[in-house]
């Protein structure tokens, strides 16, 4: 029904497309909440059988019931003050979940420099090398050094002309990969839901 | 490296050679070696007990010619037990070894009478002498006379011994007795079979022809009915006799199987003895005698199966004398104790069994296999020697007692830990497949077997001598190694140290600026979003969708501010999305870092949707609602750095709204080359995007402002010759070391 | 809440969030405690946060507040979502695979829509328009730039199999055309994943460097304060 109703958005299957569409969002937020449940019963174990890492299961658990109090109590239905939650808001999502997170991409630099430092390490191909050349070229047209602008042009031809083909076939091969999973799931060759 | 095999049990180190551990008598060894064992003599074949059916196959009866000169002179079958005192002297004869007449043609030569008596009991030499007299001179009448074969008629066990008092009694008695015990004989054991088995050779010995009437008369398995009589040569022979010289009574016994040819049928003479007799000459069997030798065939499967007839080896003494000639040895055999189930004339291979017996034979082929029998005591080995060998299955085989070679249960080791501590003669678990430990004696492996052993013993000693913590060599991983990649991991380190230090340390902490090296780079993609939002007329309702967290957050706020600052310069209706639970906010967070709470340059209204999960049902919930709420958006703003959710978004805004409403895009860096594809220059679902810090300061300058992009934007030049820099050392360090390896 | 004690807050924050910076690039000299603390804080706040926003943004917004106004609309997915629990009970687990089931059925109607629609059609449409003066006008090389993005797309689709692989997939004079197609479709895939990776490696040192920047900016505070 949803499908047909993208495909002909007409009988009033648009109408029932997003009431099926909205059921489907309620019944997500709850496989979040599984999640949850899931979380706690793993650290729950290890912390009552002290298991190695009990502490860090405990750090986990503790910061996951503190964390959740803020956006609970911003429900306008609980009249809790704004001043009461919004510095524990701040105090939890600015200065550990951003810092944290921002801090955890930032390590990506060092690792993929390191990547690129090795390439040539074990592989000793032309695709390797033009692979380094494509790299260093983005890299050096992404901010050309002043007399270097042409290197900004060289960029965008390989990003618009062939990076842009090959990366259309690799879209269109993933489409064509959904396509087919999904297509599975219809006809029934495939029910993932079971084995969860 | 050690050489010795440890103990599962106590532990205790052994040598290798061992079988059983010196300490608790527990194996060291796996019974393995059990099928690579010498073959062993063919065990001795005890009857089995507690079957009713004919046990004796005919085909003994058949197939005299198996029997091979020499065999050990074997009781006949019913003469296996021990003669008990007392038993019919005639039944002593019977089994004993009376020499048929030499002329009586044998169907197989091989059929014989036990000519000689068991070892156990050979015939006193007083009783020898005793018959010396009165038979002397049958002996001379005899000479002329062939050997012949004569039936040996096993005669069933009897209970009771029939004291033979006088001569004039013994002979009816022996008629009535016949009958009884005949009638209550096993019919399993061919009598004649064990003849034909203990008739090696040509009789030697001269039996007078009255005697010869008087011998079993079931015939052997390899004799014809009419040999089955009383050897026709006896009855031949009878007339030879003198008449001085046989009694009256002798003689009415002679006459009538001289006269009468055995042409009547046997009814209870096996078929296949019938069929395959060989064709002996008219032994004419007396009427009695005929009618004897009926009712065992009959009672086959009625009386309980007996083996060979007892051998009153005990009661020599009570033989008459003219009987304990030293030519007649009576075979006296250790009786077993129990007298056997089953006799079967060992030696004699049947051949095609009588058709009852074949009938039987098929059922017990399609019945499931018999179940192995209790064995009552301990059978000789010599009893079961006259037995035909039965399809006893190979496991069953295995489970063959050996009295003589078992070792005694009381000299069997102790288990000495375990669940069955304390317990002798214990067997291992079994597993399925795994054969039964009996009494045997402990297997002795041959050479190439202990070799094998040895070398797995010394192999496995070894591996357990081995001290804890011994280093396991890692392969594939050389010394080098180890340092090179420490080098490069504090070259790539101090890289970045270095980059930071020069421009953001130096010019914050000392005041050193770096000159500009790079400048932003316009490009058209970020060219058309900024044509397209400006482009945005009163009223016009956009969806912009923070699909971003704190993690991309130092990335991509450089791209949304710019993007957020235009969109809310423009009398707009913004509705903020997000399929991401830190999206709104992140959206929050920007918002008010913008200043568009209470900015004059705002011109736009907005309202936080908020967050709802599944990515792209999410997506199309969120679309849908918006337009359910405030009408079809005029444009999607995605704010992401991630394929999927890029992908999602364009996807869902041409499904929904059949590519009438553009998407503009603020991405990462990451994300140009996915991107492409969907601007495709302008003409895709992607009407522009920015992405990067590249794009952001692009944005930027066509914004005509300058923000925190456009001051990174030398600190990320920078880093980027860094870089690079390293980038291209360790292509040419790895290009060299590798073409040095090629020439080495 | 005071300034005082919101501006105090505010500075632990601050120091709490460099502190927590410091122990994550610790990471680069070795896994360390500092760094697993820092990351299993990390990531219960941020489970517990997004729970939240999800019981304020979905069980509150979408279920409480129609529930009031209007119960028929949401007792299915309330009803769905509660069987749905009972997969985290893997005796009764069977009893949620109706919920699962509808959540599949839409997820993939939606996700094969948006791919038909979005990309498959569009993309393959954009293919064949590169070589439409309309289009390739625009590229820097023209005419040859729309030849290149054609063989370019059709060549990298070849270097995909949907399908086990075969020993002898394809025979006789097809098969070294088929190869060289492929290797030309490798060519542009290595170009395209290079400019991915450029980019990836431009967004990580932009990151780096706001972290960095985070961090200094939180030293001159204590510096200046």
């Amino acid at each position: 029904m949803v499908l047909a109703s993208y495909l002909m958005p007409a009988w009033g299957l648009v109408d029932l497309r997003n009431r099926l569409i909205e059921w489907a969002v309620i019944v997500a937020a709850f496989t979040f909440m599984l999640g949850i449940f899931n979380i706690l019963q793993v650290h729950g174990r290890r912390l009552s059988r002290r298991r190695s890492g009990w502490f860090y299961s405990l750090v986990l658990v503790v910061a996951m019931a503190l964390a959740m109090l803020p956006p609970i109590f911003s429900i306008p239905l609980l009249n809790v003050p704004e001043s009461t939650w919004m510095w524990a808001d701040r105090l939890i999502f600015d200065d550990i979940i951003t810092p944290v997170g921002a801090t955890l991409a930032a390590l990506v630099a060092f690792v993929l420099l390191a990547a690129a430092f090795r390439l040539l390490r074990t592989r000793h191909s032309a695709e390797a090398l033009l692979f380094l050349v494509v790299v260093i070229v983005t890299l050096l047209g992404t901010t050309p050094l002043v007399g270097g602008e042409w290197l900004a042009d060289v960029r965008y031809w390989l990003i618009t002309v062939p990076g842009m083909a090959g990366m259309r076939g690799l879209l269109l091969g993933v489409g064509l990969g959904i396509m087919i999973t999904a297509l599975r799931v219809f006809i029934g060759d495939e029910h993932p839901y079971t084995d969860l | 490296m050690h050489t010795a095999l440890r103990c599962p049990m106590c532990g205790t180190m052994n040598p290798v050679g061992n079988v059983y551990c010196d300490r608790c008598h527990a194996r060291l060894v796996p019974m393995a070696a059990a099928p690579s064992q010498p073959a062993e003599p063919e065990p001795d074949r005890s009857p089995i007990k507690g079957l009713s059916l004919p046990t004796i196959p005919p085909e003994h009866w058949q197939e005299p010619s198996h029997i091979q000169p020499g065999e050990p002179e074997e009781a006949p079958i019913g003469e296996t037990t021990e003669p008990q005192a007392g038993d019919d002297w005639l039944t002593q004869l019977r089994s004993g070894g009376v020499e048929g007449p030499a002329d009586i043609p044998a169907q197989s030569p091989e059929i014989e009478f036990p000519l000689e008596p068991s070892d156990e009991v050979p015939p006193t030499e007083s009783a020898e002498s005793e018959m010396e007299d009165w038979l002397a001179g049958l002996r001379g009448a005899a000479k002329e006379m062939p050997v012949a074969e004569t039936e040996v008629v096993a005669e069933p066990l009897e209970p009771e011994p029939h004291p033979m008092d006088t001569r004039e009694d013994w002979l009816d008695q022996l008629r009535g007795g016949i009958a009884d015990e005949i009638a209550a004989e096993a019919p399993s054991y061919p009598p004649e079979t064990t003849a034909a088995e203990e008739m090696t050779e040509p009789v030697e010995v001269e039996i007078p022809d009255w005697l010869q009437e008087l011998e079993p008369i079931i015939p052997s398995p390899g004799v014809s009915p009419e040999a089955e009589t009383v050897p026709p040569v006896a009855e031949e022979e009878a007339p030879a006799l003198e008449a001085a010289e046989m009694p009256d009574w002798l003689a009415e016994i002679a006459a009538p199987p001289m006269e009468a040819e055995v042409e009547a049928p046997m009814p209870s003479v096996p078929p296949v003895a019938e069929e395959e007799a060989p064709a002996l000459e008219a032994a004419e069997m007396p009427d009695w005698l005929a009618e004897i030798a009926a009712p065992p065939m009959e009672a086959e499967a009625e009386a309980p199966l007996v083996g060979e007839a007892e051998l009153p080896t005990g009661g020599l003494e009570e033989l008459p004398d003219w009987l304990k000639e030293p030519g007649i040895k009576v075979p006296t055999q250790a009786a077993p104790a129990v007298p056997p189930l089953v006799e079967f004339p060992v030696g004699v291979e049947a051949t095609a069994p009588p058709d009852w017996l074949a009938e039987l034979e098929k059922e017990a082929e399609i019945s499931a296999p018999p179940a192995v029998p209790a064995f009552e005591g301990v059978i000789s080995p010599s009893e079961t020697q006259e037995l035909m060998p039965a399809e006893i299955p190979a496991w069953m085989e295995a489970l063959r007692p050996h009295p003589e070679a078992a070792e005694p249960m009381d000299l069997e080791p102790a288990e000495a830990g375990g669940v069955l501590e304390g317990i002798r003669g214990a067997l291992p678990p079994l597993g399925i497949g795994i054969e039964v430990p009996t009494d045997q004696p402990p297997v002795e492996p041959t050479e190439e077997a202990v070799e094998a052993l040895l070398s797995r013993a010394q192999l496995l000693q070894s591996l357990i001598s081995q001290p804890e913590g011994t280093p396991v060599p890692v392969s594939g991983k050389r010394e080098g190694w180890e340092w090179g990649g420490r080098i490069q991991h504090w070259l790539i380190m101090l890289t970045l140290l270095l980059a930071v230090v020069s421009t953001l340390i130096l010019p914050q902490f000392m005041g050193f600026q770096f000159p500009p090296v790079a400048q932003p780079v316009d490009s058209p993609a970020v060219r058309q979003m900024y044509e397209v939002i400006e482009g945005f007329t009163e009223g016009t309702s956009v969806v912009v969708a923070f699909e971003y967290g704190p993690a991309e957050a130092d990335e991509l706020n450089l791209v949304t501010m710019p993007v957020l600052r235009h969109l809310f310069s423009q009398p707009i209706s913004v509705t903020i999305v997000t399929t991401r639970p830190e999206g709104r906010r992140i959206a929050e967070s920007i918002l008010e870092e913008v200043g568009v709470a209470d900015g004059e340059w705002v011109k736009a209204d907005y309202h936080i949707l908020g967050y709802r999960p599944g990515n792209a049902v999410g997506a199309s919930q969120l679309l849908g609602q918006v337009s359910r709420d405030s009408g079809s958006p005029q444009a999607v703003v995605v704010l992401t750095s991630r394929v999927v959710l890029l992908q999602q978004w364009i996807e869902q805004t041409r499904a929904q709204f059949q590519g009438q409403v553009p998407v503009l895009a603020g991405l990462s860096a990451a994300l140009e080359p996915v991107a492409a594809p969907y601007w495709a220059t302008g003409s895709g679902p992607l009407r522009g995007f920015a992405s990067g810090l590249g794009g952001a300061a692009a944005y930027e300058a066509a914004s005509g402002t300058v923000g925190k992009a456009t001051e990174r934007f030398n600190t990320l030049a920078i880093f980027h010759l860094f870089a690079v820099g390293t980038i291209v050392l360790g292509a040419v360090v790895y290009a060299l070391a590798g073409l040095g390896r090629k020439k080495s | 809440m005071p300034g005082e004690l919101t501006d105090t807050i505010g500075y632990v924050g601050l120091l709490l969030g460099a502190g927590l910076s410091v122990a994550i690039f610790s990471y680069l000299l070795g896994d360390n405690p500092l760094y697993r603390v820092a990351l299993y804080l990390f990531i219960g706040a941020l489970v517990g946060y997004s729970f939240g926003i999800v019981i304020r943004d979905v069980f509150y917004q979408m279920v409480f507040v129609p529930l009031l106004q209007n119960p028929l609309v949401v007792v299915i997915p309330v009803v769905l979502g509660l069987l749905l629990m009972f997969k985290g009970f893997p005796k009764y687990a069977y009893i949620g695979n109706f919920s699962m089931a509808f959540l599949v059925g839409v997820g993939a109607a939606v996700a094969l829509a948006g791919v038909l629609l979005g990309t498959l059609v569009s993309q393959v449409n954009a293919t064949g328009q590169a070589l439409a003066p309309a289009v390739w006008t625009s590229l820097p090389l023209g005419f040859l730039d729309g030849v290149l993005i054609v063989v370019g797309t059709l060549s990298t689709l070849m270097v995909f199999h949907f399908a086990a692989p075969q020993p002898q997939q394809v025979g006789g004079f097809w098969r070294p055309v088929v190869r060289v197609i492929q290797g030309i479709g490798r060519i542009f895939l290595t170009v395209a994943l290079g400019v991915a990776f450029g980019g990836a490696l431009t967004a990580a040192i932009s990151i780096f460097i706001g972290r960095t920047q985070a961090v200094i900016d939180v030293v001159q505070a204590l510096l200046s304060r």
